[in-house]
């Protein structure tokens, strides 16, 4: 146990120290620890399990946000732009005119940020327009696609606009964005029936792309990252757990997981919407994850999270 | 005002230990002269001034690239930043530096063309290229200055006349000249380049071997006075990568040297594959054609000069990484040693729940194996057992129970009634403690004190302590890349666990340099990557080696103190074992310790090696070297020599029972009657 512990550490260690961009040190470690019951010899080690999905945690930092994001705007908003752009021009290769004619495409788009304007749908879009060299006009909030001022009725403030993206890290169940459907998309269609409405994400569970792409009216969804049963920590496909590790028993883990994920969430032990995700971003940590990882609302219930999660207060 | 504090506790300051992956500027600045009396330094050893050829040898690590880097061109150029030209003059040499791995040698061989053939293109490849380095430094230094400018056309026209067949147009400059040297090497390139499929090689050589490395120093020291009595000292890095007829054509360069010229030829101790030339296929002979420097050996030789040189790299790097300079040695914390090693005992007994004597459970346990085998003289009871481990017990202090153990398995050795031994091994202890007079005590610990100690760790499972700035300077062992490899991961995991090393009045933590020196440890033993046929065989027996010495230093009565040496007749051993050795040897993974050990037996002087430290953590060895062991031809086979491995258990095992109780290697014959309770093994 205590070679597979040395090793657990050292591993974590050098996610520290690289890709957690050493914000995360063995002492937030242990006290982290310290939320799971001490280990005593002869019965299955609750800190040595959650030290081992500990290192498997996937945490984005913030160079990695910064490509993804970039990612987004190349592949999924621009290539397939240039792509319909040459097909309907008998797939020229004429690099001035792909240029010019795309252009005119960004001219009639504004991204968007999915939620409130506090929340990380936002925040990304700063980066989104710093990091792909965006002119600020073509950035909105979504009251500002209807202009209520002076007329009885509902009008779209820029008729010109054809697409309209709205840019999330995270899509889990899809709800956000079936609101979303709801709320705007129904009324932006029927003011222009034409217009490409798009919802793009940095990551997504295979779940909530399905849900948002069957019950909702956005025309494109799409995501960088697609997040599929594999990366469901206890999915009989998870890829959290290898055969033949004895020391490591996944059941056991579980259960570590309910129970105190159960005092913590007790409708969502395992994540919103049961997410069971090992997933940590350099702004947040998604509720779709583990709260055993997150939770941190001590005044709710004590707990010490080692990738806190900044929850939202619903006021 | 809060940054540089931020920024010093997040970047490693010994994260590069590669002087190759260092700039110029960090090549001056992280440079440290080893400290010595004399005055005798790197550049003393070096000595870039002497007309005769040098090989710089040394182990990986052993700072031949820095020391190399520092005497080149670019280097020179840094340190006299106002004026080059006086600096070379005072300096009395200009560096012309280049790595030998930078040619892709391997180029220039097989392809179903002859290699006499290769040999010529490698030949006229090498003048092309060395020429061109030379002219771009004569340029980079002399260009804006008068002398050059009136000589510059006279330079040019005297190289164009070294070419016995130019199919170029004579150049009006030295910048069109290094253009046209780079246009005809990279024609060579491209043959060469493409020689697997044409399967021949197009080149027309222009000049004769030798012609443009000689004589283009000579032009421009005889065409600019202000070189008058400087020398051109090539300086060839990284020797290993060429292959062997490649080497002879660096050393038939040294043997045919012409002046100003000289050269200084690094490359690790392995890496030297001939001394031969193409001067009538003459060998080098050293002392007549070159100098050999071994530069770890060197570093070795004097250990108190690389103690003061390893510090003051070690604080170059911190003052360069923005740390404020204090004693390094306050930076870790280590266990103060004393008489009785109290803070040691509260140190490996603090986690632990009972009262229990690990030493004293074993040496009942071979107490009662004695009594049944008739090998315990005096024991004849078990009330004799509890006896003797009550004379041996003193409850307060676990290191001098410890102790008293040892004495006994000595006693028991030596044949002496344990009954009575261990009465009087209890009266000495209390002299001990007491302070009244010399004891056996104060003998046992000027010789074995830090195996009992590492015993007392292991019988209390804990990891072996390797600890203080001292400690690493000791394992890094003439090789300074190893320090910085070391305070590299101790670095990391003293972060990583939340302290701010080299900061003052931060005291790195047990736990972080016990993790730092082993992933060190384990580096070193994997980075080693040992190529060849006989890389398995050399790792192999460095395990032999090393696990004999552990189970020398952990057995009962070990025969000699701090093990990580042996000392052999190795001419009697079988070809093979001797060639595993050398190449251990030139790996650096053994250590050959200069002037050999005296045969107890022939007083013959027999080699000694040591086992490299930085392999010690990985072994449960000791850092310091004491002791030697004697092996015999047959124990040096088992060990290094595949073919005789068979044997190795055995011929071990036999070795070891001669330090175990309760037989120490003798046959006994149990006793008659035996008491109840005590009839089986």
């Amino acid at each position: 146990m205590e070679e597979l512990t040395e090793k657990l550490y050292s591993k974590l260690l050098t996610l520290s120290e690289s890709i957690w961009e050493g914000r995360v040190k063995k002492p937030q470690i242990d006290e982290w620890l310290g939320n799971f019951q001490e280990t005593l010899p002869g019965v299955p080690s609750e800190r040595l399990h959650v030290l081992y999905l500990l290192q498997q945690f996937m945490y984005f930092g913030n160079r990695q946000i910064r490509e993804l994001i970039k990612a987004i705007y190349r592949d999924l908003y621009k290539y397939p732009i240039v792509e319909k752009l040459r097909k309907d021009n008998n797939d020229t290769s004429d690099t001035q005119f792909i240029f010019r004619a795309f252009c005119e495409e960004l001219q009639k788009t504004r991204f968007l940020g999915m939620g409130n304007p506090s929340e990380s749908g936002h925040y990304l879009l700063y980066f989104f327009r710093q990091e792909n060299k965006l002119p600020k006009s073509l950035f909105i909030h979504s009251h500002q696609i209807f202009s209520r001022y002076g007329t009885p009725t509902v009008e779209l403030r820029s008729p010109e606009v054809s697409r309209y993206v709205f840019i999330d890290d995270m899509c889990g169940s899809g709800t956000q964005a079936g609101e979303y459907s709801e709320q705007i998309l129904q009324d932006l269609k029927k003011l222009n029936p034409k217009a490409e409405t798009a919802y793009y994400t940095l990551f997504s569970t295979t779940l909530g792309l399905s849900e948002v792409r069957n019950n909702t009216d956005f025309d494109r969804v799409e995501c960088i990252f697609e997040l599929d049963d594999t990366f469901k920590c206890f999915s009989a496909e998870s890829r959290y757990f290898q055969p033949g590790d004895k020391r490591i028993d996944p059941r056991f883990a579980l259960d570590i997981c309910q129970r105190y994920g159960g005092r913590l969430l007790p409708d969502h032990p395992l994540g919103y919407k049961d997410g069971q995700l090992l997933l940590g971003l350099h702004h947040n940590t998604p509720d779709n994850s583990l709260p055993i990882f997150w939770y941190d609302e001590p005044e709710i219930s004590p707990w010490v999270p080692v990738f806190r999660r900044y929850p939202k207060y619903y006021g | 005002m809060v940054e540089p504090d931020r920024k010093i506790g997040q970047i490693n300051p010994f994260n590069t230990t590669k002087a190759s992956h260092l700039s110029d500027q960090e090549i001056e600045d992280y440079w440290v002269d080893i400290a010595s009396d004399d005055g005798y330094g790197f550049l003393e050893m070096a000595k870039p001034t002497s007309a005769m050829p040098m090989l710089i040898l040394g182990g990986k690590g052993s700072g031949k690239t820095h020391l190399m880097r520092y005497m080149s061109y670019a280097l020179q150029k840094i340190r006299y930043e106002q004026d080059i030209i006086s600096g070379i003059k005072q300096e009395q040499y200009v560096g012309v530096y280049f790595k030998c791995s930078g040619l892709n040698a391997a180029r220039f061989t097989g392809k179903g063309i002859n290699e006499e053939i290769w040999g010529d293109i490698f030949a006229f490849f090498m003048e092309l290229w060395l020429a061109q380095i030379v002219i771009e430094i004569i340029i980079d230094a002399f260009s804006e200055r008068e002398e050059f400018i009136q000589n510059e056309a006279d330079i040019c026209n005297d190289i164009f006349d070294l070419f016995d067949s130019p199919d170029f147009d004579r150049p009006s400059n030295l910048f069109t000249l290094t253009r046209t040297l780079n246009d005809l090497q990279k024609r060579v390139n491209t043959s060469v380049n493409n020689s697997s499929l044409t399967r021949s090689v197009d080149v027309k050589i222009l000049v004769t071997a030798g012609k443009l490395t000689f004589g283009i120093p000579q032009i421009i020291v005889s065409r600019l006075a202000s070189l008058k009595a400087v020398q051109v000292l090539y300086l060839v890095d990284e020797f290993e990568n060429l292959a062997e007829p490649q080497q002879k054509y660096i050393n038939t360069l040294l043997r045919e040297k012409e002046g100003p010229c000289s050269f200084k030829v690094g490359s690790r101790l392995y890496g030297v594959k001939t001394f031969g030339t193409f001067s009538a296929n003459e060998e080098n002979k050293e002392g007549s054609e070159y100098e050999v420097v071994y530069l770890d050996a060197n570093l070795r030789k004097t250990k108190k000069s690389y103690s003061t040189f390893a510090q003051r790299l070690c604080e170059r790097r911190l003052a360069e990484a923005g740390y404020s300079t204090f004693d390094l040695k306050e930076c870790f914390k280590v266990i103060p040693s004393s008489k009785c090693m109290e803070e040691l005992a509260a140190y490996i007994t603090s986690d632990k729940q009972d009262d229990r004597r690990p030493y004293f459970d074993t040496l009942r346990k071979n107490l009662e194996q004695g009594l049944r085998s008739n090998a315990a003289i005096g024991v004849r009871t078990s009330d004799d057992i509890d006896r003797i481990i009550k004379d041996l017990q003193v409850p307060t202090y676990t290191f001098l129970e410890k102790v008293n153990t040892f004495l006994l398995y000595q006693d028991w050795y030596s044949g002496e009634n344990l009954v009575e031994a261990a009465a009087k091994i209890s009266e000495e202890c209390s002299h001990f403690i007491q302070e009244q007079k010399s004891t056996r005590l104060e003998q046992v610990l000027s010789h074995f004190k830090e195996d009992l100690l590492a015993q007392l760790i292991r019988e209390y499972q804990h990891k072996q302590l390797y600890l203080g700035f001292d400690t690493f300077i000791d394992m890094s062992d003439g090789l300074p890349r190893n320090l910085l490899i070391i305070l590299k991961h101790i670095f990391r995991w003293s972060s990583f666990n939340g302290e701010q090393p080299f900061q003052r009045g931060c005291n790195i933590s047990v736990e972080s340099q016990q993790k730092g020196i082993r992933d060190a440890s384990e580096w070193f033993y994997n980075d080693a990557r040992l190529t060849g046929p006989d890389s398995e065989t050399i790792k192999s027996s460095i395990n032999r080696l090393a696990t004999f010495f552990r189970d020398v230093r952990f057995s009962d009565k070990p025969s000699e103190c701090s093990i990580s040496s042996f000392s052999a007749d190795i001419s009697q051993s079988s070809q093979r074992a001797r060639q595993t050795i050398d190449q251990a040897e030139k790996w650096s993974l053994l250590i050959n310790i200069e002037g050999g050990q005296k045969n107890r037996n022939s007083q013959r002087v027999d080699p000694k090696y040591q086992i490299n430290s930085m392999l010690a953590p990985r072994y449960d060895l000791p850092v310091s070297r004491r002791g030697a062991i004697a092996l015999n031809w047959e124990e040096i086979n088992a060990i290094f020599d595949p073919n005789y491995v068979s044997e190795y258990e055995s011929l071990m095992r036999e070795r070891i029972e001669r330090m175990t109780a309760p037989l120490f290697g003798k046959n006994m014959q149990p006793r008659g009657p035996m008491l109840p309770g005590f009839e089986n093994d």
